[in-house]
């Protein structure tokens, strides 16, 4: 980011308070062992004299219907949950972006096996091939039986794999106009080359597009999670995510509405900071924001 | 146009064999079939019994000659009988399609309306209060799981008030019992829908009024009401048409969670416990129907660009 | 205004289903029964369905006594009307003679007979009908109608519970057979129960089915032509609503009286609910034959150690999860014998919560403490074992974690990897192949021989087409002698020494954690009397006939 487009960045101002608050949910999420130290319980092993107790000097925020912590649960949700949804979001992005410039760019069959790549994968259903995902045995494949982080592997590339189409969609309808735009013939009739086309002039267009679509699965995937969970495929036990926080709360909701409350509040706060800050990167990000602003 | 079409169409075929494939297929690797599951959960079942049911239900055959045998009947109009009801598939799906129609149609529309007009007025003035306005429903609409606002939604208008009944189709026939047992499952998706709606309108109507002929516009003294909604939002359109083609995909493969938390027996559940009952004709048939409508829906959201952006046509 | 008249409007439309005369009952189930043929695959809420619909020759009543339905009475070798007799293959069998009802008949008037249980038959040992166990069908080698209300089964084999038929349902063959006969193999599909299940004449209970509405719900009506005591409720509607938060709020919203414990709230829920509502419902907790333990797999070197498996057992504290998970709601489990079942033995010594004695005994093991609290053996592997069960359920995934801290706090790591219910029982414990710990239940029927589950022959394996329960591996010669000869021993007084031993090595050998005995939570309208919940497989609907309002 060039040094105009962060001045523009941290001139919008919910985007740059939004930008501190994400970086401040991260700090708190890789502090989460430090807090544990600091109040003295640890939010893995269950104590069945304390379920659900309401908020205490001791406990913050409450307990569990384990007799868990519920702070500090919800500050080790937050390093899954903060994880999958950059990760995923980031990834589906990634895909989506490159996958949707080469079909407007090369056109003709490559856009057209792309695009119906896209659409297959809209139609395919994610269930059966989650449940294959599910009972791969990670021993006889060799790898470490370290279950939270396969959980975690697992859900990044479902989601990866079936949600970069959205971006390559969008990415594909904008590249088209752009690249149909006035300068972008001028470009390339005065021989300017593909790659430099693309950066130059069609990725900073896109920006906006991308920036709010990918913003916007960040809080999907984080709810997504939460749906495997409710569904039974999300992250195991004993490992808290807001996701598996709040399936779990649902059986409860009658009994104790606030286990729900919090991870709820967690995922909102940082689906709207993530928002805020895609807005705010996308304005950063336009050429032409500087004309606007008058 | 018309050999567009006509190529997009040929694609979209070939695209659909290819994926009833690979929905065979994925559907036979996941491991446990429902002899094994039956074995598991019956102690009387001997290996005998094992192995009778197995090749009564076809499974002792390979996967590939399985399929074959399956799509040869599906492309003949035959897609046999269901595993789960033991009635024939297209007769359990026609049931559970009607449902999530009558669920779905509505709401998608409605969150498209709702979505759009909402993305409009918040692009108007970005960070005016109407914006934020906006953005605090959008991201409330994101940040909320289905099964949360559901509940929240029964517990609220059919617990507390009593207004509403809590799920499920109703008993007796007639619109008014129609309109009241699907109002929570609507709202609950038009709220969620609306959403991705309002924030792409918004980015995408934001980025359009920042154009050069908008000013233009404004400069000949065009009333703003024209400038957005000839000016600014035939070319905002794109992403949204985009964004909407995907959404009317899913109108055949309902809504899972939904229809789960209200009772509501559609095309998510059925596609659900078809997968994991390995009822493979019926679930191929639900997933040939959602791919056909996912691409038709598709096509239908390109040639919408295609007329909106004449540039597009090359 | 026009808001109020709204809401006015909507309020109006939605009462009509909450004020209405007690002569219908709204029940809740957590399945939809997908089928009705009552032969063909089982299925918890078709057998609830089937309850109110459908009379079996015999059952288990809530008493957990065999009882007769269709039959006059029970026959027995004493009385006469079953005679021991040499099979044709030379195995010991038994002829046993029912007499049908005089009274009894299908809902559409035509008498249940005789013919009605040959067709049953004929249908299920035909192997081309796809019915499920065959096991029934393969004993029962001939049947001789002596009348038309008078059937004699010959069995070619003998066991104890000669006279108990619950499998054996009549069908009618006024309607059925017919279609049967065109082609056996297209019966499935083809059969009235699934093709036109309103017909009066596929019923034989208090009630007939009246309406479906595929995936929500089963209407039934009384039946016409129901020999028994009348039934109290004109109408019954049994919705499906399977998410349990859904399900209570449902109840709490009127729109359904009861939930039927068979297929309703978890038990944490309803002891929740029962705090909150409890004046308005009565919340009966009926424990029974669903058994809740951990498998061990005795392949693992570790757990093939009897200490390890004794040290394991005293580790954790039951008691207490029963006390704080469930309130005291369901019993603790100390081998697969209920103690409401009669063979049940208190005598035995029970392996107590001891945490030392877990520790001393893991030590003489040669499992000894490692730096981060987790025990090592001499060749330095640590004690880690893997603990699974069915993913996304609740209820077990909070036992799991609360097991795991437990076990932890004797040295032993504990790792848990749950699958979907169809990968953990179709391939993982079915196929044997989970590392340690497998954690499900069992549910029986009274006075159930374990076969299946302990005798070494019935190990699954790839030549027995993974047939067979036994998912630990064990193997006890004298336990194989128990149950090879507990079937055939028909004197009750001599079978109790045999249940006894049976119990006794189960209990010092430990192939198995025995966990708790589930209850089901049964939630009732004040109004509601005379449910009575039988805690096996049998579902409380059988007996629909006793259900009274009060006031």
């Amino acid at each position: 980011m060039s040094s105009r487009a962060l001045a523009r960045f941290l001139a919008h101002g919910a985007g740059a308070i939004s930008a501190v608050i994400l970086l401040a949910l991260a700090l708190a999420a890789l502090s989460a062992p430090l807090v544990a130290h600091a109040m003295g319980h640890d939010p893995f092993t269950p104590d069945l004299f304390n379920r659900l107790q309401p908020p205490s000097a001791t406990h913050p925020l409450g307990t569990d219907e384990l007799g868990r912590d519920l702070l500090l649960r919800l500050l080790y949700g937050a390093r899954v949950s903060l994880t999958v949804g950059l990760a995923a979001a980031l990834a589906s992005a990634a895909i989506g972006l490159a996958i949707g410039l080469a079909a407007a760019w090369f056109g003709g069959l490559i856009d057209a096996v792309l695009m119906r790549l896209a659409d297959g994968l809209i139609a395919l259903p994610a269930l059966p091939l989650l449940i294959v995902l599910a009972a791969v045995d990670p021993g006889q494949l060799g790898l470490p039986r370290d279950v939270a982080a396969l959980d975690l592997i697992r859900i990044v590339v479902i989601i990866a794999i079936f949600g970069w189409v959205k971006v390559a969609r969008i990415t594909r309808g904008a590249a088209l106009s752009i690249l149909r735009m006035d300068y972008a013939r001028a470009a390339i009739a005065l021989g300017a080359s593909t790659p430099r086309l693309l950066w130059r002039h069609v990725a900073p267009n896109l920006a906006a597009h991308v920036a709010v679509a990918t913003t916007l699965t960040v809080g999907n995937v984080i709810l997504v999670e939460s749906v495997l969970s409710f569904l039974g495929l999300g992250i195991q036990p004993p490992t808290p995510s807001w996701g598996n926080m709040l399936a779990n709360a649902q059986e409860l909701v009658f009994a104790a509405p606030m286990a729900a409350v919090w991870p709820g509040l967690a995922i909102f706060i940082t689906v709207v900071a993530t928002n805020f800050a895609g807005d705010a990167l996308a304005d950063a990000l336009d050429p032409r924001a500087e004309l606007s602003r008058t | 146009m018309l050999s567009l079409i006509g190529q997009r169409l040929l694609q979209s075929a070939v695209t659909v064999a290819i994926l009833s494939f690979a929905a065979y297929a994925l559907i036979g690797l996941m491991p446990g079939d429902p002899i094994d599951l039956a074995i598991a959960g019956d102690p009387r079942l001997s290996a005998e019994d094992a192995a009778r049911l197995r090749a009564l239900h076809g499974l002792d055959q390979p996967l590939v000659s399985r399929y074959l045998a399956w799509a040869a009947g599906a492309l003949q109009g035959q897609f046999g009988f269901s595993r789960l009801f033991a009635a024939p598939a297209h007769e359990v799906l026609g049931n559970a399609l009607l449902n999530s129609l009558a669920l779905l149609l509505p709401t998608t529309i409605l969150s498209a309306l709702i979505g759009v007009t909402l993305g409009i007025l918040a692009a108007r003035r970005p960070r005016g209060a109407l914006d934020y306005t906006v953005n605090a429903i959008a991201f409330a609409g994101i940040s909320m799981p289905s099964f949360w606002l559901g509940i929240l939604l029964i517990i609220l208008f059919a617990v507390t008030l009593g207004w509403l009944p809590a799920g499920g189709p109703p008993d007796q026939p007639g619109l008014a019992a129609w309109l009241t047992h699907l109002a929570l499952p609507g709202l609950t998706l038009t709220v969620l829908g609306l959403a991705s709606y309002a924030r792409q309108t918004r980015a995408a109507m934001i980025d359009a009024l920042r154009n050069l002929y908008i000013r233009t516009a404004r400069a000949k003294g065009a009333p703003e009401r024209r400038v957005i909604l000839n000016h600014a939002l035939p070319n905002a359109s794109i992403p949204i048409i985009t964004v909407a083609g995907l959404d009317f995909a899913t109108l055949v493969s309902g809504a899972l969670i939904v229809e789960a938390v209200f009772a509501w027996p559609g095309m998510g559940k059925l596609i659900y416990d078809a997968i994991l009952g390995n009822d493979y004709n019926l679930a191929l048939l639900a997933l040939m129907l959602t791919a056909i409508v996912t691409l038709l829906a598709n096509l239908l959201a390109d040639l919408a660009q295609i007329a909106i952006d004449p540039r597009l046509r090359s | 205004m026009a808001l109020r008249t709204a809401l006015t409007a909507l309020v109006l439309l939605a009462l009509p289903a909450t004020i209405q005369a007690r002569d219908q009952l709204t029940i809740g189930l957590t399945q939809y029964p997908s089928t009705l043929h009552p032969s063909i695959e089982t299925m918890a809420a078709k057998s609830y369905v089937h309850g109110f619909t459908l009379r079996p020759i015999t059952t288990y009543d809530a008493d957990w006594q065999l009882t007769c339905m269709l039959c006059t009475h029970l026959p027995t070798i004493e009385g006469g009307d079953a005679v021991r007799e040499t099979a044709p293959n030379g195995n010991p069998g038994i002829r046993v003679t029912y007499r049908l009802r005089e009274n009894a008949r299908w809902g559409d008037g035509t008498p249940i007979t005789a013919d009605d249980i040959v067709f049953a038959w004929e249908a299920g040992r035909e192997p081309a009908t796809g019915m499920g166990p065959a096991e029934l069908y393969r004993s029962l080698h001939r049947i001789v109608v002596v009348d038309p209300r008078t059937v004699t089964l010959h069995f070619g084999k003998l066991t104890f519970q000669y006279n108990a038929i619950n499998d054996l349902r009549p069908l009618p063959a006024h309607l059925d057979r017919a279609i049967w006969q065109e082609d056996p193999r297209a019966y499935r599909t083809r059969t009235l129960y699934d093709r036109e299940p309103t017909r009066p004449g596929l019923w034989s209970g208090p009630y007939r089915i009246a309406a479906l509405q595929t995936g929500a719900s089963v209407t039934l009506e009384r039946n016409e032509n129901w020999w028994g005591d009348a039934p109290a409720f004109r109408r019954i509607v049994i919705r499906t609503i399977e998410n349990t938060t859904a399900l209570e709020a449902a109840l709490l919203a009127g729109q359904i009286d009861m939930i039927a414990g068979e297929l309703g709230l978890t038990l944490d829920q309803a002891i929740a609910l029962e705090r909150r509502a409890g004046q308005r419902f009565r919340i009966h907790y009926q424990p029974g034959l669903i058994y809740e333990h951990i498998d061990l797999n005795l392949d693992n070197p570790a757990l093939a150690d009897a200490r390890v498996r004794e040290a394991l057992l005293r580790g954790i504290d039951r008691r207490q999860i029963v006390e704080r998970l469930f309130d005291n709601r369901q019993p603790v489990a100390h081998s697969f014998v209920n103690p409401l079942d009669w063979m049940h033995d208190d005598t035995l010594p029970v392996t107590p919560f001891d945490p030392d004695g877990a520790r001393r005994l893991l030590e003489e093991a040669g499992w000894r403490p490692g730096p981060d609290g987790i025990r090592r053996n001499a060749a330095g592997e640590r004690l880690s074992l893997e603990l699974m069960t069915t993913a996304g359920n609740r209820s077990r995934e909070l036992v799991q974690q609360v097991l795991q801290g437990m076990w932890r706090q004797i040295g032993v790591d504990i790792r848990i990897r749950n699958e979907p219910p169809r990968v953990f029982f179709g391939e993982t414990v079915s196929k044997r192949r989970f590392q340690a710990m497998a954690l499900f239940a069992w549910i029986s029927s009274p006075e159930n021989v374990p076969r299946t589950i302990l005798h070494s022959t019935e190990i699954p394996t790839e030549e027995r087409n993974w047939s067979g329960q036994n998912y630990t591996g064990f193997r006890n010669q004298e336990m194989d002698d128990l149950i090879e000869n507990l079937p055939l021993t028909l004197d009750r007084e001599e079978r109790r020494p045999m249940w006894r031993r049976v119990q006794e090595i189960y209990m010092t050998e430990r192939p198995v954690l025995p966990l708790f005995f589930r209850s089901d939570a049964h939630v009732w309208p004040r109004w509601l009397e005379g449910v009575r919940p039988t805690g096996h497989l049998a579902p409380s609907s059988m007996w629909v006939e006793q259900w009274k309002v009060t006031q």
